[in-house]
């Protein structure tokens, strides 16, 4: 039954009324990540569906660049799959998500399983978005990903270290997370309905700082920060 | 009373057909306790195979015969299938010993508006199940199966018309021990109708009471007491394997058949399962149980097949498989979602197919739902699994936490610069696992933050990263 309402609803001369798929001018829905630059130059934001690549490390506030979209795309009450590679999602921290009822979280034994997850778990149509960690990701892989995202109407975001692709993967956005200085910088390599950009500054805070207290100390004994193995 | 007795001369190769449709070569089932040949398909019938024949003459006959051995367990659940699928168009069915059933006509012919149209019905049904069989009439059970193992196959509706049919009918096909048939043939009788004939006081002087019993029934003075067949409150059925399979994924194809009847059998009752028993038979281990989960009761045959083939994937078996018993007793009443034409948002059918299929390849304690702890050490917090759909409880939360933990605090090798802290904890004092601990956030020269701590001992480690 699902099957063929699926079938019917997929047909190019099916339109449906209720599909946010796309604006009302024909475009492609696209969902901004809250940085008025990265937006920009991301020509809106990610498209809603299809696959968005995020060169980076864990730990480099890859989720906090994210959580505009998650929030955005958890708007559809379906389930958000997380994909974690060799580390635990905080339950603490998702419990303070907006997306936390309608979050999985799986654990995968290796880079095959967790990518026949997120396949499988495109094409329940039960999903409107899946994160998967990655130690390395090649493009074919990215591509099928891609096209399966974009057909079943879902966003992948794939996190992994970049290494081994030197060419821009093949999906909606290719981006690099980097730091340098104290200053967070993305680069796009691959934009949708946009040229690549490189050193678009972003704000990256931290939760909490002691920033107040520093400055204070700062002041009154004209030191530097203290490095981290004197703290005592 | 009325009887119908249907007789199935060859169950064990029916199932054998059915699950090795590719398969037209010579076949017999062998007895492995005389060594003869039990069951023969049409092609051995053809090549000059009889039953009763021993081995070493069939394969001088033809040396490329597929032999099977005889399971008398693997019948009697096939039985017990017939019977459970005859009893929803028959009400008194009784499960005779030997590959027979009885059906008690008094009320059908009365139900149906006729024997035919209850015949054609019981027809219909069991050529769907892909068995051979013959039947018989009579006023007892023993004469329908004397006329059925004669392969008389003839619909009387008057019970009397039998008898001319069993006078003719040799004593071979009757219940009697190959003893009693020995010493009757010795004295001439070949038929049963020259045994009818004699007087029971003559024959009570030379054969047991249970000789007696046998020849009131025949007579149709008597019918012996019998036992109705009442299907069981849970499924279960157990196949014997044509061969020893080596490798897990093969086993599919024999898993399906027992599961088409399991799925059939919900149905039919408006019945669901989460959960199907396996009990896979190794020939030199022990049994293996395989458990198969689904994320809701339904009894969707094309999706159990998927979440078992999944499962299969998986299994490493320790010797071949000779036979598998499926058990199916988490039995829910169907209540299945309506379902909306153009709702695309969102559809619980398809998180619950979804979630089986997680369950069913990354096992149960990889899939899982999080919900916030009551524990300070996060050490032990993440370790804690909850099930989607599983009531979780509650807590309350403690300082500015990571979003990615590591599954055992790493000692921090590279130079970092503090951000922020030190936040305490302090606590498990009052067990072996206590805790002293200053966290901090920390940044690497590469932007990395990390969720660090220093211990009593002034040792620093890495416990998460700020995602």
């Amino acid at each position: 039954m699902s099957a063929s309402i699926s079938s019917l609803i997929k047909h190019p001369m099916v339109f449906r009324g209720r599909d946010h798929r796309h604006r009302a001018d024909g475009g492609e829905l696209r969902l901004p990540f809250g940085h008025t630059s990265l937006d920009k130059a991301c020509a809106g934001g990610v498209p809603a569906a299809g696959a968005l690549s995020v060169r980076a490390l864990p730990g480099q506030g890859e989720i906090q660049l994210l959580n505009n979209i998650l929030v955005q795309k958890a708007d559809s009450k379906k389930r958000i799959i997380w994909l974690p590679n060799q580390v635990h999602l905080n339950p603490n921290w998702l419990s303070q998500t907006p997306y936390q009822q309608q979050s999985w979280v799986l654990t995968a034994a290796n880079d095959t399983d967790a990518l026949w997850a997120c396949e499988q778990s495109v094409r329940s149509q039960a999903c409107c978005c899946i994160v998967l960690y990655l130690s390395h990701i090649v493009p074919k892989a990215a591509r099928r990903l891609q096209v399966l995202a974009k057909q079943y109407d879902c966003l992948v975001v794939l996190v992994h270290r970049g290494e081994v692709s030197p060419g821009a993967l093949p999906v909606n956005i290719d981006m690099e997370l980097t730091y340098d200085a104290g200053q967070w910088y993305v680069h796009l390599h691959r934009v949708t309905g946009a040229w690549p950009q490189h050193h678009i500054k972003i704000e990256h805070p931290l939760p909490a700082t002691n920033s107040a207290i520093v400055k204070a100390f700062r002041q009154y004994n004209q030191r530097q920060s203290t490095p981290i193995h004197e703290v005592s | 009373m009325h009887w119908l007795y249907l007789h199935f001369p060859r169950l064990q190769l029916d199932q054998f057909e059915q699950l090795h449709p590719e398969q037209t070569g010579p076949t017999v089932i062998i007895d492995t306790t005389s060594n003869t040949v039990r069951q023969r398909s049409k092609a051995a019938a053809t090549c000059g195979i009889k039953p009763g024949m021993g081995l070493a003459e069939v394969t001088a006959i033809n040396a490329q015969t597929w032999i099977i051995e005889y399971s008398a367990s693997s019948e009697s659940s096939q039985l017990e299938q017939l019977a459970t699928t005859l009893y929803h168009i028959a009400s008194d069915i009784v499960c005779v010993a030997g590959n027979g059933i009885a059906i008690n006509l008094g009320p059908l012919i009365r139900y149906y508006q006729g024997l035919d149209n209850f015949m054609a019905l019981c027809r219909r049904t069991l050529l769907a199940e892909r068995v051979h069989f013959h039947y018989g009439f009579g006023a007892t059970i023993d004469i329908a199966q004397v006329l059925a193992r004669s392969k008389i196959n003839r619909t009387e509706a008057d019970p009397k018309h039998a008898n001319q049919y069993l006078s003719q009918c040799s004593l071979q096909v009757s219940e009697l021990s190959p003893k009693d048939t020995e010493q009757l043939n010795r004295s001439g009788i070949r038929t049963l109708g020259q045994l009818i004939q004699l007087p029971l006081e003559e024959i009570g002087k030379r054969f047991n009471n249970e000789v007696i019993t046998y020849l009131l029934a025949l007579k149709g003075v008597k019918q012996p007491p019998y036992s109705l067949f009442h299907p069981r409150k849970v499924f279960r059925q157990f196949l014997e394997l044509p061969y020893a399979v080596e490798s897990a994924p093969r086993l599919s194809r024999y898993i399906a058949m027992p599961l088409a009847n399991n799925c059939q059998y919900l149905q039919k009752r408006n019945l669901a399962t989460d959960t199907l028993h396996f009990d896979l038979h190794q020939r030199e281990h022990e049994n293996i149980e395989l458990v198969v989960n689904a994320g809701t009761p339904h009894h969707h045959l094309s999706e159990w097949q998927l979440l078992i083939d999944l499962k299969l994937e998986q299994l490493k078996l320790d010797s071949p498989v000779i036979a598998i018993a499926l058990t199916c007793d988490r039995l829910v009443e169907f209540a299945p979602e309506n379902l909306s034409l153009l709702q695309s948002n969102y559809s619980r059918h398809a998180e619950n197919m979804l979630l089986g299929k997680l369950l069913a390849r990354l096992g149960s304690e990889n899939v899982k739902t999080l919900q916030q702890v009551n524990e300070h050490r996060l050490d032990y917090a993440v370790q804690e699994a909850y099930s989607p759909h599983q009531k979780r409880p509650g807590g309350e939360l403690s300082g500015q936490q990571p979003a990615w933990l590591l599954s055992r605090p790493q000692p921090l090798t590279e130079q970092t610069q503090i951000l922020y802290g030190p936040e305490r904890i302090h606590t498990g004092w009052w067990d072996v696992h206590s805790v002293k601990r200053d966290y901090f956030m920390a940044v690497t020269p590469h932007g990395q933050r990390l969720w660090v701590f220093r211990d009593e001992q002034q040792y620093w480690y890495v416990h998460g990263y700020f995602g």
